[in-house]
């Protein structure tokens, strides 16, 4: 693997993603051979990685290969060869190190490399320098893709302190090299895809963690406002207030970071799934929003995607195949439903299984077993179930339009009994064609969930709850599952290929773009919307969910609105919500969302004295809001 | 016995304006002052009244069809006509009309009815410092069901705000003071000739109703919006600034800067905007505003 390093870089090893020159391409052909002759790779998740960066720094590569040789020993005939691969993964390792320094024009980092390529690193620079090349070595020299810098305002602070005491470093060096990492994450990872940086939270003891690094780590994302890494905050009753406040003001910038992890929540919700009390307050998310116990973990994420519009509609057309077995009542319809996602759930537990079991018997991750613990005391593969915590994480997407469009056949088809299930459903299949009133009433009069409504959100918590339910008990292999409510950009894909829906979302429209209301169907405000989110239990969700909350600038231009913004985040937090992201948009944002309001249902902005959906607002008084945003902003 | 009833025309909750933290707003239908730059004209009279949002109409007729009064009409070329002078707010469109493009300004409720949607945010309320705020319209207009409801959320622990024009008879403000925390005051005009000319009512009650609320011990934010040409003379302002120094229990004073946001809304109500050729006021005037009044000690805040 050809190396690129630039002049002016700090924390080097990225691997050449330019043309390759032809000497180059040689190198790469060779790599691609090798590869020819390796088995295909049967699918899953190994990517999403959470390296053990502790271990690795207390023993570095040098003393970890020790390990290797001192159990290799002692092991038995297959353990053998399993410890056999992890030593020559390490060699490899060290060997890549030690070329990143020989391609190293700049004497110091040149030392720095050297220094980590056998033993652990003695200073900051050493430290943020090894962790990106551990990053690099899992991403490219193993398909973990996706490895991230993780909790690396704890992982770092040992040795960030004794450089401080030292007098090695200043905090002002310190943020410039968190922002070189930073930058080299941008450069090893294209468009579209999401890397994370969780600070704050919990020490292994229970006590909070917040530290200089953690400010560091987040002003390092305000001052680079690159695309990677995103930077979460893991907010505890226990954070301090300052750093809250920290937060919020970093979130006025409209950078978009930090969101908030509920820390207390996940860190019971690991516990529930067998996760030790040391381990269990170090989690990650592993991208986006699902979490993973950082360096003992091999858990799968968003395994699979479920369309839970589609899997509705699929209901509806079980339900409607013969009229004469159409449910006569709301429980029979919903039971039909809740059979759909139980079939959905087993077969992708079988399939997910199937491929788990296949890798287990032909492939293997030496050099990501040498960082999973306990890969190296059991003397087991990462795949064959070495590490400590093994388990599946799903997510179903477009919770709220199951929510609401149950509500809907409630109240046609079973209360009102304007509608069969047949003629609904071709009015469905008709994507509303002749039945806008229709379409509209269910949109305007009937109930839904994001509303703070106490009916929508029973129906809701008990949806949420069967799901979670349903993931638990329709598994069938060895793995747990473990449910998550969470969409990365699935919402737009699996929308565009579902047909309309009972709660009167046209065809091809997104789904839900989170676990709280649907777009469009938010009305009554951020703290309505929050009450619904929390009205069900989100402790079982480690596969992650997203609350969304988006403010125009101008409304947090002032103190007032600030506060308000750390309230209705804090509310959030303290009624049990997983995660909170609060997106704060200027003019260009408001332009976006006039041509596309579906899409800006829920953006609020400062009308005058008020507040409003932006949406809402006729088309003069956009106008107004647009000018008067540019206004504040100048 | 039929239960106390108010009119009013919206609850806003995440009210952040509207005093401390987060907020829920009640807004109560009605308002002795008919001021020219009003932005909220749903405010203004004291009944029912039917609003009309064209850009949301979806043409599916209903409203021709339930209508008793032939209110609406088709007109040949297919656009429609609303009679405001037949309409008796009976509301039989606006039930049918899911597309809301015809809504009914103005609903009946019950204090009881009133809490249910208060109490939901009081983890809000508890986690920001906030609580309910009476506003409108003007709240003490319907003194009788403002007073019930400001006891229930004393009751209940809730802080409270009232939002006043001040226009109002000293009992009433007398009657609800031991359950009001904080009372939002506007202020017009000091010159009784322009606030009659420009809200259509003198302001002696106005001034003398705020001395009187300084003197009892309430805290006290002025609300003066701010609307060139009509009330920002700086020697008003300086009469304004020495009558509100002389003020006991004033926390801050709020400029607040003329905006056309409500224009729109006069022609969904059917009424004429009174001033379209106003504009807002540059951020120097404001600020120029705010000197005034700061160099007499007052607390002031320009806001937006």
């Amino acid at each position: 693997m050809p190396l690129d390093i630039g002049p002016e870089e700090r924390i080097v090893g990225r691997p050449l993603l330019r043309l390759p020159t032809p000497s180059e391409a040689r190198q790469i052909d060779a790599v691609h051979d090798t590869n020819e002759s390796i088995p295909p790779f049967p699918g899953g998740d190994a990517g999403h990685f959470q390296p053990d960066f502790d271990k690795l720094f207390e023993l570095g590569i040098g003393g970890l290969r020790r390990e290797i040789e001192s159990r290799r020993q002692h092991a038995s005939a297959e353990q053998e060869t399993f410890y056999q691969a992890c030593g020559i993964a390490m060699a490899g390792f060290s060997r890549f190190v030690l070329r990143v320094a020989d391609d190293c024009d700049d004497i110091e980092l040149a030392r720095a490399c050297r220094q980590v390529a056998t033993e652990p690193p003695a200073t900051f620079h050493e430290g943020v320098q090894l962790m990106f090349l551990t990053i690099v070595a899992l991403w490219f020299g193993e398909d973990h893709a996706l490895t991230t810098p993780g909790r690396m305002d704890q992982t770092l602070r040992r040795l960030y302190e004794q450089d401080l005491v030292a007098g090695r470093t200043t905090p002002e060096e310190a943020l410039e090299l968190i922002c070189c990492l930073y930058i080299q994450c941008n450069n090893i990872l294209g468009p579209g895809s999401a890397l994370s940086v969780l600070v704050g939270g919990r020490d292994r003891h229970g006590n909070d963690a917040t530290c200089d690094l953690t400010y560091l780590c987040l002003a390092a994302r305000q001052a680079t406002r690159l695309v990677y890494p995103t930077v979460a905050l893991a907010w505890h009753e226990g954070t301090p207030p300052e750093l809250t406040d920290y937060a919020c003001r970093m979130l006025r910038t409209g950078v978009g970071d930090p969101a908030f992890f509920n820390d207390e929540l996940i860190v019971s919700g690991l516990r529930d799934h067998g996760v030790s009390v040391a381990d269990s307050y170090d989690y990650m998310n592993s991208t986006c929003v699902e979490i993973k116990v950082v360096g003992s973990s091999h858990i799968w994420v968003t395994a699979p995607y479920f369309n839970c519009a589609q899997l509705m509609l699929d209901a509806l057309d079980r339900a409607t195949d013969d009229e004469v077995s159409a449910p006569a009542t709301l429980e029979g319809f919903e039971q039909i439903v809740r059979d759909q996602f139980a079939t959905a759930v087993r077969d992708a537990a079988q399939r997910l299984d199937a491929i788990w079991e296949a890798r287990a018997q032909t492939g293997c991750f030496p050099l990501g077993s040498c960082l999973i613990d306990d890969c190296l005391e059991r003397g087991l593969d990462f795949d064959r179930g070495g590490a400590r915590y093994n388990w599946v994480e799903n997510s179903f997407v477009g919770l709220a339009n199951l929510v609401d469009g149950m509500i809907a056949i409630e109240h046609l088809i079973y209360d009102t009994g304007e509608l069969s299930l047949g003629e609904f459903r071709q009015i469905l299949q008709r994507d509303f064609a002749d039945a806008e009133p229709l379409r509209q009433r269910i949109l305007n009069r009937l109930p839904s969930y994001g509303n703070g409504d106490e009916g929508a959100d029973a129906t809701a918590a008990k949806w949420a709850g069967a799901l979670i339910d349903i993931t638990a008990r329709h598994t069938v292999g060895p793995h747990a599952y473990v449910p998550g409510f969470f969409c990365w950009v699935m919402h737009g894909h699996l929308g565009a290929d579902t047909g309309a829906t009972p709660d009167g979302r046209r065809a091809g429209m997104a789904l839900a773009d989170g676990a709280g209301a649907a777009q469009g169907r938010e009305r009554r405000g951020p703290t309505a919307s929050v009450l619904s989110t929390t009205r069900w239990s989100h402790r079982a969700a480690l596969g992650g969910l997203v609350h969304n909350v988006r403010f125009s600038k101008a409304l947090l231009d002032n103190d007032a609105g600030l506060q308000a913004m750390r309230g209705v985040i804090e509310t959030y937090l303290r009624r049990g919500g997983f995660e909170i992201q609060v997106n704060v948009v200027g003019a260009d944002t408001l332009r976006a969302a006039q041509a596309d309001p579906e899409a800006y249902a829920d953006l609020l902005v400062r009308v005058a004295g008020y507040s409003d959906y932006f949406v809402h607002l006729d088309a003069n008084l956009q106008a107004e809001v647009i000018a008067r945003t540019e206004h504040t902003a100048a | 016995m039929t239960a106390l009833t108010a009119l009013i025309f919206d609850i806003k909750k995440f009210a952040i304006h509207d005093g401390p933290g987060i907020r829920t707003t009640v807004f109560f239908k009605g308002c002795p002052l008919a001021c020219s730059w009003c932005h909220n004209p749903e405010a203004i009279k004291p009944t029912r009244e039917l609003v009309l949002f064209e850009e949301k109409c979806i043409a599916c007729g209903e409203c021709f069809r339930v209508c008793p009064q032939q209110a609406h009409e088709r007109l040949a070329d297919g656009t429609r006509v609303y009679h405001r002078d037949r309409c008796v707010l009976c509301g039989a469109c606006t039930e049918v009309c899911y597309a809301e493009a015809l809504v009914m300004e103005g609903r009946e409720v019950t204090v009881a009815e009133l809490m249910v949607d208060l109490r939901k945010d009081i983890p809000f309320y508890q986690n920001s410092g906030g609580g309910v705020t009476l506003s409108g319209g003007e709240p003490t207009l319907q003194h009788e069901f403002a007073l019930a409801l400001l006891q229930q959320c004393k009751a209940e622990g809730l802080h409270t705000a009232v939002d006043t024009s001040g226009q109002t008879p000293w009992r009433v403000f007398e009657s609800l003071l031991p359950y009001i925390d904080l009372v939002l005051y506007d202020i017009k005009h000091i010159d009784g000739s322009s606030h009659q000319q420009h809200t259509g009512s003198d302001n002696g009650r106005i001034l003398e109703n705020l001395q009187r609320l300084g003197d009892s011990g309430t805290p006290i934010e002025i609300r003066m919006p701010v609307i060139p040409t009509i009330n920002d003379d700086p020697e008003e302002i300086e009469g304004t600034a020495r009558f509100l120094a002389g003020i006991n229990g004033i926390t801050k004073v709020e400029v607040l800067p003329y905006h056309k946001l409500g224009a729109s809304k006069y022609a969904r109500l059917g009424r004429e905007y009174q001033l379209p050729e106003a504009q807002p006021p540059d951020p120097a005037t404001m600020e120029s505003i705010a000197g005034i009044l700061r160099a007499h000690g007052l607390n002031v805040h320009v806001g937006s």
